[in-house]
C-alpha cells in the first residue's frame, strides 16, 4: 500500500511513460510469440510424458516441453554455442524475435541509453558431472575445492549454468551499454525484471530496455526437488488436464520451459522512430511476504500489497482492471491464497481471471514475462485467454474465471501476477494502446 | 562511438537539474575470513603488510564456519547452504550492530532488501549424493535417471530449497521483517554494486525509507571457482584444444575469497533526523557496460571514463574534489592496465592526484560482493589519511600508477569507489565520508 508520504515523494519524482514495442517467445506451445498466442487463444495443450530424459523413476513424469526448437547460431560467436544451456538458447532466439519485431536496427537507438534486464533461471549441472567432479565415491561426501588442472568438459558443464552468460549475449544483440542486470527471485524473476526495466525507463535512466526471462528446469535434479516438495502434479496418465488452476481437483503444477523477451521503450522515443506500439506498461508493484520460503501467507500478505501498489502506480482504481493473468500454478495453496488476495483487492469488481499455465505449464523464471506479454496481446487483440481445465471451480477460490473465449473484450487495463518461492511478489499493469492513448 | 562530452549528463536526463537526495550508509555487517564484523574486516585490511597483497588467499572452509551460532533462528541453517549461512551471519551482524534488534525506524512495507547472490548450483548440497551414486553405478557409465529418480525420493524434502539463489533475500526479509520492494541479482562480479544501486534509487524516489543491501559469494566452492577460471581464461578458450586448464597463479581465480558484506542505507535527511551513525554518504552513481557482450575479460576506456564523469556529474562533484579513489582490481592484466591508464587520464589536469587504493590486494577477489568492502571502509580510510599498505596498487604497467599517492591530498572532500568487472561492466559511486554536516 502506498502511504501518503510515499505518494508525496512520488509526485516529486514524475515518471516517463513506457511502452512495449517488441515481443518474442519460445514456449512449449509455440516457437514464436504469435504461434504461442494462437495456441493460447485456441486453448491448445501440449503437455505429455517427459522426453528430455527418462522420468519414469519420478512420481511426476510429465511436462510441457518445447518441441522442434532449432537454435539460431547466427546470434552467437564461434565456439559460444557449446557453453549455452537450453534456457540460454531459448532466451537468445526469443530476444532476436523481440528485437526484430521492435525494429531496433543499428540506428534506431542510442546504446548508451539502452540496457538489458532479465530474469534467468537456476538451470543445473548434469548428474554425471556431479558424480565425476564433485563426489567422493568412497564416502559420498563433497570433495574439497581444487584449483589445479580442470578438465574442459567439466568447465563447460559448469559454465552452462551461469545466468549472466545469457545476459551478456543479449547485451551484444541489442547493443546495450547502459548496463546489464540479471535477476533471480524464483518464479517472480521475470515479472521483477520487467518491473525493474519499466522503472529504469520511467525514472529516466534509459530509453530502451530488452527485458524478459528464460528458464528450463526440466532435468533430473529439479524434478527430484519439486517432487520432494510435493509441488508437481502426479496425473501422469492425463497430462493434458494435469495443470488445472483453480479447479477443485488440482494436485500440483506441471513444469514448462522456454523464454519470453520484450522490448520496453520510452513513449516519446518510440513515437519519434515510428515504432509499432503494442501496449503500455503503466504500473508495477513489488513486495516480500517475509513469511516462509514456499508458502504464501494465509491472508495474502505480499500479493495483496503488490497488486495494490501496481494499481496505485498506474494511477487507476481496482475497478478499471478488466482482466488478471493470475500466477495460478495449479497447486492447492497458491491458487486459493491468490484468489483470496485478488478478492481482497478487487472485491466485487467484475474482473475476469485466468491462468495460462494450463496451456504453457509453469515456465518458472520465464513465466512472469510470458504472462505479461499475453496480457499485452490480449488487450491489443481484444481477446482474453480462455480458462481451460477448470472443470469444477474450487469454491475456495473466489474469482470469476474467463469463459472459453472472450473475443470482443473492450478492456483497457490488465494485471499480471507473479509469486515466487522465497516470498517475492510482483504485479504489473498493462494498458491497451490506442491512438487516443497519447 | 560517443565520448563523454557528446552525451547528455545524468542530471539532464533524469529530471533536469534537480539533484537527487544523497543516501547515507548507516550500518555495516560482514563475514570475512570466517570472522564476523566490520572491525575484523578493518583489522585485516589495516594490519596486512604490503607483502601480503595479491598473495593467494587461504581458502576459508565455508562448511566449517559456525553460521548457526550467529543466527537468531538457528533452524534457518536446516534449509540453506553453507554459503547462505555465511551470508545470513553477516545480515544478523548488520541487524545487531545497526541497532535494529528492538525494532525498525520505519514500517515493514518501507524496508527493502537488495541482495547480490552467487548463481545456484545443484551441487550446492549433498542431499542427492546417494541418488547420484546409484544413478552412476550403471556399467555402461551412462547416468541412469530412473535409478536417480527413485533414490532421490529418499533425500530431505527441502533439498530443492537449499540451493535457491534467493534464499538470503528471503531469510533476510524474515530477519528484518521487511515486506517492501526487493531484488536479488545474479550478475557475477557486479552483483553487489547493482544491489546498492537499486536500494539507492528506491530510496531516492521515496518508494522505501530504509534498505538492506549487500552481496555474498563463496567462490572457493568448486563450481564457482571453475566458473571464474573459465571466464578469466579469455577468448582463447573458444579455440584451444587443450583438455585441461591450469589456473595461473596470477589469474583472478587464484585470489578467490569468500565473503559477505551488507549495509543499511537511508536518505541522508532521514539519517540525520533520527541521529543515525553515518559511515559514509553516497552522492552519486553511474553504471555502463562495454557493449560487445564478451564472455571473456574486457574493458574499454570510454566506458571507464564515462562511469567516472557521470558519477561525478550525478553527485554534483568535480574531479578536483576527489581525494581518494578506491578500486578492486580484477587480476586480469589488460583490464587493470586499461583502468589505471584511464584513471590517470581523467585526473591528468590535477596538480595533485588523489590517493588510490586497491581493495583486492587486501581482501582478494570476492566476485559477487566485490566493490562492497570499499563502500564500508571508505570512511575509515579517509579518517586514516592514507591508503593502508595492503591496498597499495601494484600495476602491471608501473608507469600508469606511479603518480598516484597513498596519502589523501589536503583540501579534497570526496571519495570515488569504482569497479571494473571481468565482463566489461563499470560502476562508480561518489561518497562523502560521514554525514554531509561533517563537511559543511
Amino acid at each position: 500500500m502506498i502511504t501518503q508520504q510515499q505518494n508525496d515523494r512520488r509526485e516529486q519524482n514524475p515518471k516517463r511513460r513506457v511502452v512495449v514495442t517488441g515481443i518474442g517467445a519460445v514456449a512449449p506451445n509455440g516457437l514464436t510469440f504469435p504461434a504461442a498466442w494462437s495456441a493460447i487463444v485456441e486453448g491448445a495443450v501440449v503437455a505429455g510424458p517427459v522426453r528430455n530424459f527418462d522420468a519414469s523413476g519420478f512420481p511426476c513424469q510429465i511436462a510441457y516441453e518445447v518441441d522442434g526448437f532449432s537454435f539460431d547460431e547466427n546470434h552467437v560467436r564461434q565456439g559460444e554455442a557449446r557453453v549455452l544451456s537450453r534456457a540460454a538458447r531459448y532466451g537468445i532466439n526469443a530476444a532476436a524475435e523481440a528485437i526484430t519485431a521492435a525494429g531496433l536496427d543499428a540506428n534506431a537507438h542510442d546504446p548508451w541509453r539502452t540496457a538489458v534486464c532479465v530474469g534467468i533461471g537456476m538451470t543445473s549441472a548434469s548428474i554425471d558431472w556431479y558424480a565425476r567432479e564433485y563426489l567422493d565415491h568412497s564416502g559420498g561426501s563433497h570433495r574439497g575445492i581444487g584449483l589445479g588442472p580442470v578438465s574442459r568438459s567439466a568447465m563447460l558443464d559448469t559454465v552452462r549454468n551461469l545466468p549472466y552468460m545469457t545476459t551478456k549475449i543479449l547485451e551484444r544483440m541489442v547493443r546495450a551499454r547502459a548496463g546489464t542486470t540479471t535477476i533471480h527471485t524464483a518464479c517472480a524473476s521475470s515479472g521483477q525484471s520487467l518491473g525493474e526495466a519499466y522503472e529504469m525507463i520511467a525514472r529516466g535512466k534509459t530509453d530502451v530496455v530488452l527485458t524478459g526471462g528464460a528458464d528450463c528446469m526440466i532435468n533430473p535434479f529439479y524434478f527430484a526437488g519439486f517432487c520432494l516438495l510435493g509441488a508437481l502434479s502426479k496425473r501422469n496418465d492425463e497430462p493434458t488436464t494435469a495443470s488445472r488452476p483453480f479447479d477443485v481437483g488440482r494436485d500440483g503444477f506441471v513444469l514448462g520451459e522456454g523464454a519470453c523477451m520484450l522490448v520496453f521503450e520510452e513513449l516519446e522515443h518510440a513515437l519519434k522512430r515510428k515504432a509499432t506500439i503494442l501496449g503500455e506498461v503503466c504500473g508495477y508493484g513489488i513486495t516480500e511476504s517475509a513469511y516462509r520460503i514456499t508458502d504464501l501467507h494465509p491472508e495474502g500478505i505480499g500479493p495483496v500489497e503488490a497488486m495494490q501498489m501496481a494499481i496505485d502506480d498506474a494511477g487507476i482504481a481496482a475497478r478499471d482492471v478488466g482482466y488478471i493473468n493470475a500466477h495460478g500454478t495449479s497447486t492447492s495453496l497458491n491458487d486459493r491464497i491468490e484468489a483470496l488476495s485478488i478478492h481482497k483487492v478487487f472485491g466485487a469488481a467484475p474482473v475476469l481471471v485466468s491462468s495460462t499455465k494450463s496451456m504453457t505449464g509453469h515456465m518458472i523464471s520465464a513465466a512472469g514475462a510470458m504472462e505479461f506479454a499475453i496480457c499485452v496481446e490480449a488487450l491489443r487483440r481484444k481477446c482474453l485467454p480462455p480458462t481451460i481445465n477448470a472443470f469444477e471451480k474450487d469454491p475456495a477460490c473466489p474469482v470469476t474465471l474467463t469463459p472459453a473465449k472472450v473475443s470482443d473484450s473492450n478492456i483497457e487495463f490488465a494485471l499480471s501476477n507473479s509469486v515466487g518461492f522465497g516470498g517475492s511478489n510482483t504485479a504489473l499493469v498493462a494498458r491497451r494502446w490506442t491512438e487516443n492513448s497519447r | 562511438m560517443k565520448t563523454s562530452s557528446e552525451k547528455s549528463t545524468t542530471a539532464q536526463r533524469e529530471g533536469g537539474n534537480a539533484r537527487r537526495e544523497p543516501v547515507a550508509i548507516t550500518g555495516a555487517g560482514c563475514v570475512f575470513r570466517n570472522e564476523v564484523g566490520i572491525e575484523a574486516l578493518w583489522n585485516s585490511v589495516e594490519n596486512a603488510s604490503a607483502a601480503d597483497r595479491h598473495a593467494p588467499m587461504a581458502h576459508a572452509s565455508l562448511a566449517e564456519f559456525p553460521a548457526v551460532r550467529h543466527l537468531s533462528d538457528p533452524r534457518m541453517m536446516k534449509a540453506v547452504s553453507a554459503v547462505d549461512g555465511f551470508a545470513l551471519a553477516a545480515v544478523e551482524d548488520l541487524r545487531k550492530s545497526g541497532g535494529f534488534t528492538s525494532g525498525l525506524p520505519c514500517s515493514a512495507h518501507d524496508l527493502g532488501i537488495y541482495v547480490g547472490a552467487a548463481p545456484a548450483y545443484a551441487v550446492d548440497n549433498i542431499n542427492y549424493a546417494d541418488a547420484v551414486l546409484a544413478a552412476c553405478n550403471d556399467p555402461t557409465n551412462r547416468p541412469d535417471t530412473v535409478a536417480f529418480g527413485r533414490k532421490s525420493m529418499d533425500a530431505r524434502p527441502n533439498t530443492l530449497l537449499v540451493g535457491l539463489p534467493n534464499n538470503v533475500l528471503c531469510y533476510s526479509s524474515m530477519i528484518f521483517g521487511a515486506q517492501g520492494p526487493n531484488s536479488n541479482y545474479t550478475s557475477f562480479d557486479m552483483s553487489g554494486h547493482l544491489a546498492v544501486t537499486a536500494a539507492m534509487r528506491r530510496l531516492q524516489t521515496g518508494q522505501i525509507d530504509l534498505a538492506v543491501a549487500g552481496a555474498y559469494g563463496g567462490p572457493t566452492e568448486k563450481a564457482h571457482a571453475v566458473s571464474v577460471a573459465w571466464i578469466a581464461e579469455g577468448e582463447e578458450k573458444f579455440k584451444t584444444s587443450q583438455e585441461t586448464l591450469q589456473t595461473p597463479a596470477t589469474s583472478p581465480s587464484a585470489r578467490l575469497t569468500d565473503g559477505a558484506f551488507f549495509m543499511t542505507l537511508e536518505r541522508a535527511s532521514s539519517a540525520t533526523e533520527r541521529n543515525a551513525n553515518v559511515i559514509a554518504t553516497i552522492l552519486g552513481h553511474a553504471h555502463f557496460s562495454d557493449g560487445p557482450g564478451n564472455l571473456s575479460p574486457s574493458c574499454d576506456t570510454t566506458t571507464v571514463e564515462l562511469v567516472i564523469t557521470e558519477s561525478l556529474d550525478d553527485a554534483g562533484v568535480s574531479a578536483e574534489q576527489i581525494g581518494l579513489v578506491l578500486w578492486s582490481s580484477t587480476g586480469d592484466a589488460a583490464i587493470d592496465k586499461t583502468f589505471l591508464s584511464t584513471l590517470s587520464r581523467v585526473f591528468a589536469k590535477r596538480r595533485e592526484l588523489p590517493a588510490l587504493g586497491d581493495s583486492a590486494g587486501a581482501v582478494g577477489y570476492l566476485v559477487e560482493p566485490a566493490g562492497l568492502p570499499e563502500l564500508l571502509l571508505a570512511g575509515r580510510i579517509w579518517a586514516r589519511g592514507a591508503v593502508p599498505a595492503a591496498m597499495q596498487v601494484v600495476s602491471p604497467d608501473a608507469a600508469s600508477t606511479g603518480a598516484f599517492p597513498q596519502k589523501i591530498p589536503q583540501n579534497t572532500t570526496n571519495i570515488l569507489v569504482i569497479r571494473t568487472s571481468l565482463l566489461g561492466e563499470s560502476s562508480a559511486f561518489v561518497l562523502t565520508p560521514g554525514t554531509l554536516g561533517d563537511l559543511h
